[in-house]
């Protein structure tokens, strides 16, 4: 594995699905563990790489609360025994994650199936994981759907979600973005996946969803996100603001060489849904409206949140 | 026999090579005008009038929703048929004459509008364009040229990309432009100040049919409080409507969308490639024509002072049509 790769990979949006993302940037951390031979250098590499994982996903609220879990059982696991302990705690606490984040994933697609009617129009955005699951389950719940997938430029990784809807037999429509308002109409409900859930219940996800959720407002068509908590953003309660990330200029079209210098191109990945234009937020423990994400947030970390912040975090591995 | 030229012209509107509305509307007329040239006959008036009706049906005939172009064809005829030409050369002549005459008010009304329009901005504003409008572009250029320091973004205009085009126009007007995808206009609104767009069709109530995106691009500046102005010739407006007749919304093919071998891998996708939308009155603050700056709700105004003849003709047919009924 070529750690610099990942992390543009991971950066430009590469990896289409936001859980696909979070395990390949886990992965690339067991790696780089396995690669230091003593504790003094994964003191000098592993604070750092964390830090430009972040940097390449700073959206990512699954890959920051999943980087201070490990982190924070690195930490302990070194304080109480040698590296070879630490790394093998570490990478079982990488699998238990999986584990979790597929658990609550299976939830929550079954939760949002049951949401969905025979001969409804879904109309969904980018490429979630987690949205395809609960129309594969819906589907196997011999529901009959029809299926709008935007393409979702910048990257287009909608093309590759309309592809795998229609393997399942439904019927699927792919448009450009420019076409959804166009076809809210026949629309019944629109589900999306999450990059992050901030405090407020606004959502975090790849560019275009809030003009859909606009659209689908304007048109009284039901909006859900399926976003289980380990999406939640624990920082966001510290005022912390989701910082958005960029796909790389070339994921746009050239512009016309004669004026390539004088033309400025920006091509940001993701954009924030307000909480007023989403009908319901689907977890793995239920669905909530958005205003009621700080009581899951009590549940998870106490109130008020006993979160450490990831920079803690790693200070304190770098002090062991 | 129809000139070459004249179904070449036709062939480059019905596959976009012409494009745009105002383009379209002035190709249609110069291919009139070469249609004239070209004929050969010396016989008949009755003969010529036949070909000149047969040119205009393959011009017409090309894109469905634009109504530029059915607008620049009948201001060509219904002027032919008034001069009530005696013999072939005159009628000749005639559409010559009136299609240079609807060319060249076609380009200042362009130049009017952007004079116009220039006022609207302001020093230091942030403006978005979709697609690629010359009217648009006019309006921005001539702001700029005033002194009015501008900062454009222009969306990429899937699938076409027509937002090269501008992006191009106006950086070589020396304008400060960006580039962004047609999904994040809802992201930039709040950087902005205003919104200009151009149009394809302007209906009897205000509502504005352009290029797809337009509608949730205004509905987005509805909701961030940003003015949204289009930017119409007044050959744009469709007296059609007046009688309640619908613009047809023209779908496109989905190899404009995806790779031929997308196509073939997944056969089962269906791609929806509509070309344009309707943006409701309620969402435009202005629509910027070459006679001056009107509501949307005023287009009535506009359509009974440009096209009374027209919708006279329209409602006359439309009463006979009645009668003839059981």
């Amino acid at each position: 594995m070529i750690l610099d790769t990942v992390i543009n990979d991971i950066k430009y949006g590469k990896i289409y699905s936001s859980t696909q993302t979070v395990y390949t940037a886990l992965d690339a951390v067991i790696e780089l563990v396995n690669r230091c031979k003593s504790l003094d250098e994964l003191k000098k590499h592993y604070p750092s790489f964390v830090r430009e994982l972040i940097d390449a996903r700073p959206t990512s609220a699954m890959l920051a609360n999943a980087l201070r879990e490990i982190t924070a059982t690195l930490v302990k696991e070194l304080r109480r025994g040698g590296l070879g302990s630490a790394k093998e705690a570490m990478v079982k606490k990488v699998g238990m994650l999986k584990e979790e984040f597929e658990r609550n994933n299976r939830m929550t697609a079954q939760i949002a199936s049951r949401r969905l009617s025979s001969g409804d129009s879904i109309l969904t955005v980018s490429y979630s994981r987690l949205v395809l699951e609960a129309i594969r389950l819906a589907v196997h719940e011999n529901k009959e759907l029809r299926v709008y997938v935007t393409e979702s430029r910048p990257i287009g990784e909608g093309t590759v979600l309309a592809a795998e809807v229609s393997s399942l037999g439904l019927e699927t429509i792919l448009l450009v973005d420019s076409a959804a308002r166009f076809v809210m109409k026949d629309i019944d409900k629109v589900l999306v996946g999450a990059e992050a859930v901030a405090a407020n219940g606004a959502l975090v996800n790849k560019v275009g969803t809030s003009l859909v959720a606009l659209a689908a407002h304007e048109a009284r068509v039901r909006v859900f996100t399926l976003a289980p908590t380990h999406k939640i953003s624990p920082e966001t309660f510290l005022g912390e603001l989701v910082e958005l990330g960029e796909a790389s200029p070339d994921a746009l079209a050239r512009p016309p060489k004669e004026v390539a210098d004088r033309v400025k191109v920006w091509a940001p990945l993701f954009d924030v849904t307000p909480p007023e234009y989403i009908d319901a937020i689907i977890t793995e423990r239920g669905l909530v409206a958005p205003q009621a994400i700080p009581f899951i947030v009590a549940e998870t970390y106490g109130w008020p949140p006993k979160v450490k912040a990831l920079d803690e975090v790693l200070s304190e591995l770098e002090g062991v | 026999m129809i000139p070459v030229e004249v179904v070449k012209i036709a062939d480059d509107i019905r596959s976009m090579r012409i494009r745009g509305a105002g383009r379209i509307a002035r190709a249609a007329a110069r291919a009139l005008k070469i249609a004239a040239e070209r004929y050969e006959g010396e016989g008949e008036l009755e003969d010529f009038l036949a070909y000149i009706g047969k040119v205009a049906e393959l011009l017409a005939s090309t894109r469905p929703t634009a109504v530029s172009l059915p607008n620049a064809i009948n201001y060509v005829l219904m002027r032919l048929s008034r001069s009530a030409p005696r013999t072939v050369s005159e009628a000749k002549s005639a559409v010559i004459s009136f299609s240079e005459e609807f060319i060249n008010y076609s380009l200042s009304a362009v130049r009017r509008i952007g004079e116009i329009g220039s006022h609207r901005l302001s020093d230091g504003d942030v403006v978005l364009t979709h697609c690629n409008s010359s009217a648009a572009i006019a309006v921005i250029v001539e702001a700029h040229k005033q002194g009015k320091s501008l900062k454009v973004f222009a969306t990429e205009t899937r699938p076409k990309f027509q937002g090269l085009i501008t992006v191009k126009a106006l950086a070589e007007a020396g304008l400060d432009v960006t580039l962004i995808p047609d999904s994040a206009v809802r992201l930039v609104m709040k950087k902005l100040d205003k919104v200009i767009v151009g149009a394809d069709t302007v209906a009897a109530n205000g509502a504005v049919v352009n290029k797809i995106g337009t509608s949730q691009i205004a509905l987005a500046a509805k909701e961030a409080n940003v003015d949204f102005y289009v930017a119409a010739e007044t050959y744009k407006f469709s007296p059609a409507t007046v009688l309640g007749e619908l613009v047809e919304i023209e779908e496109r093919s989905a190899a404009e969308v995806v790779s031929e071998s997308y196509i073939r891998a997944h056969p089962r996708v269906l791609v929806l490639n509509p070309a344009f939308d309707v943006t409701p009155p309620e969402y435009i603050d202005a629509i910027i024509t070459e006679k001056g700056i009107i509501p949307p709700q005023a287009a009535f105004l506009v359509l009974t002072r440009e096209y009374g003849r027209t919708i006279t003709d329209l409602v006359v047919k439309a009463t006979a049509d009645l009668e003839e009924q059981p």
